[in-house]
């Protein structure tokens, strides 16, 4: 998914600016340090398996900060001055926000890699917090960016209602900021609760109203998939319609006798 | 600009390296393991494989996803000791002294109650070289002291396990259902903890009714509600509240039977060279000459076990 994401990102950003990408070495640089590092993470601290595994996947998780660095340098140097001209639907804030979600868990994955930090946060809401910034706030605003980039090129027609665009990133962007703060702070503190001893039942009943305040995030981001589905329900009318409109213009055109010179 | 031939032979060594490390590795280290009698001090053959209803629990377990809401295993954050006296000897001045040396903190009285009750630790929470040299001083007038092995952390304080999960508790299980969020409490001693089977029955009829507060959902279709024929079933639930109308009763069917079964199984409570715990010794009762139940010495014989 990673791999995915950011190969998506480096493919609309040289198209979006108009020029090639930075630095293709870079490039290349945080794609193998990505699949060389990102393949062992993922190994809890605590977990029943061999301390060494432990060990070697929370080094690597801070070694992905390598890769990520890479990519969002990377990126930013290839859109550095994007004028609004370039980009009047601006999807370019698509990218821009899923590039800053991947460096955000990146660092977030960081930081917690330590035992000394992930005994706070392993096995709390924490996780998935992390997984949503991930393939939310990362993977799917990148997609999203690129359904809102590609589908008018490849059609060949514009978007019914552009402002619908705008309308769905902000509703995503606040959905995401909904979704993963509540569940990372709720994390936090239930990992701090579970540290100092605290009844189990008073730390489930603590993390009560993170949980209704992701929920309302999750309200948000299923808006904006509608928003979405919108837009493209319309793309496509239009594009039938348009189709049909050039067939029957076809159709009930008169019909030039052949042979006929006018 | 061509990079395939780098990109493939970059991607090769991905996931060579780490099919390397997370796969064969682990294999050779972990995939040799098989039941053994190193359990110290009991020749217990560890781990044992579960009952079969509770082998079918096991997939009732799985099917109902409980591993997204209960982890199955316990961590600790490292051991310490505690010295006990389980026998004061016959110099009792002697060993007093040593007692009040060992530990300068305790009063007179708390002295003598060390001495005379072998449930009093005299020290505890200390390494094993402090433990070490109490023992030593302590070995007067033929005193005998114990030294035991406590595992500490915030699982086992909140009662969750003895001691912390290792992959040879999970032989037998497949898939292992180690859980990765605790929503609910962990679940890896969950048999020792509750060794009720209609306990866990009824928890899962109405959590509710077991745990005021409970977020866990009520898993009310593993039971059926049955109209009472000549004789109550001997399988109906004896509920207090959230009971059927009058006349029927409420009976498990064999998935809700094997879940609880499977529950009642899961139990780490054998100490490991890998990950060794002893108890203090419980005096053993006075009208009968019976060894005592939980062998003190038994962890110390696994940490010297696992030192070697």
């Amino acid at each position: 998914m990673g791999l995915v994401g950011l190969g998506t990102a480096f493919y609309v950003a040289p198209k979006l600016a108009n020029r090639p990408l930075h630095s293709h070495y870079l490039a290349l640089l945080a794609f193998c340090t990505l699949m060389l590092f990102g393949s062992w993470t993922g190994i809890p601290n605590g977990a029943p398996v061999p301390v060494w595994m432990q060990a070697a996947s929370a080094t690597m998780s801070m070694l992905l900060l390598v890769p990520v660095a890479a990519a969002a340098v990377n990126y930013r140097q290839t859109v550095r001055d994007l004028s609004a001209a370039d980009d009047p639907a601006r999807v370019r804030i698509f990218f821009c926000s899923g590039m800053a979600a991947f460096v955000a868990a990146a660092l977030a994955r960081a930081i917690t890699a330590p035992a000394e930090v992930s005994r706070f946060t392993d096995l709390t809401w924490f996780g998935p917090a992390l997984s949503w910034l991930q393939a939310y706030g990362f993977f799917a605003l990148m997609m999203f960016g690129a359904a809102y980039y590609i589908a008018p090129r490849v059609i060949g027609i514009e978007f019914p209602w552009p402002k619908l665009v705008r309308l769905h990133f902000f509703l995503a962007v606040a959905g995401i900021v909904f979704v993963v703060v509540p569940l990372a702070v709720g994390g936090i503190l239930e990992g701090r609760k579970l540290q100092a001893n605290v009844p189990f039942l008073d730390v489930f009943k603590g993390n009560l109203m993170f949980l209704r305040l992701s929920t309302v995030g999750e309200l948000f981001l299923a808006i904006g998939h509608l928003l979405l589905l919108s837009n493209l329900t319309g793309l496509f009318v239009r594009f039938y319609q348009s189709c049909f409109a050039e067939a029957m213009a076809e159709v009930t055109a008169p019909i030039q006798p052949a042979g006929v010179k006018a | 600009v061509n990079f395939g031939p780098i990109i493939f032979l970059v991607t090769f060594f991905a996931m060579a390296g780490s099919w390397f490390g997370l796969v064969l590795t682990p294999q050779m280290q972990l995939g040799h393991l098989q039941q053994t009698n190193s359990v110290a001090g009991s020749g217990a053959l560890y781990p044992v494989s579960r009952p079969g209803l509770a082998r079918q629990g096991l997939d009732v377990y799985r099917s109902l996803g409980c591993a997204y809401c209960h982890s199955q295993q316990v961590r600790q954050s490292g051991t310490v000791c505690d010295v006990y006296l389980n026998d004061p000897g016959t110099n009792r001045a002697a060993v007093l002294a040593a007692i009040s040396q060992v530990n300068p903190n305790a009063s007179e009285s708390q002295a003598r109650e060390m001495l005379t009750n072998s449930t009093v630790p005299i020290l505890t929470g200390v390494t094993r070289q402090v433990a070490d040299t109490a023992v030593k001083a302590l070995s007067v007038g033929g005193a005998k002291p114990a030294l035991t092995i406590v595992p500490i952390g915030p699982d086992i304080t909140q009662g969750w396990g003895k001691r912390q999960s290792v992959a040879e508790d999970t032989l037998y299980d497949y898939p292992v259902m180690l859980g990765s969020q605790r929503i609910g409490p962990d679940l890896a001693n969950e048999g020792l903890r509750r060794p009720d089977l209609n306990w866990h029955l009824r928890h899962l009829y109405a959590p509710r009714l077991e745990t005021k507060g409970s977020g866990m959902p009520p898993y009310r279709f593993l039971f059926t509600k049955q109209k009472i024929g000549r004789a109550p079933s001997p399988e109906a639930l004896a509920l207090k509240e959230f009971g059927p109308p009058a006349g029927y009763e409420i009976v498990p069917t064999p998935a809700a039977a094997a879940l609880a079964a499977y529950l009642q199984s899961l139990r780490t409570d054998v100490p490991l060279a890998v990950a060794p715990f002893s108890m203090p010794e419980a005096p053993a009762p006075a009208d009968t000459n019976a060894p005592p139940t939980n062998a003190g010495p038994a962890g110390v014989a696994a940490l010297k076990t696992a030192a070697k």
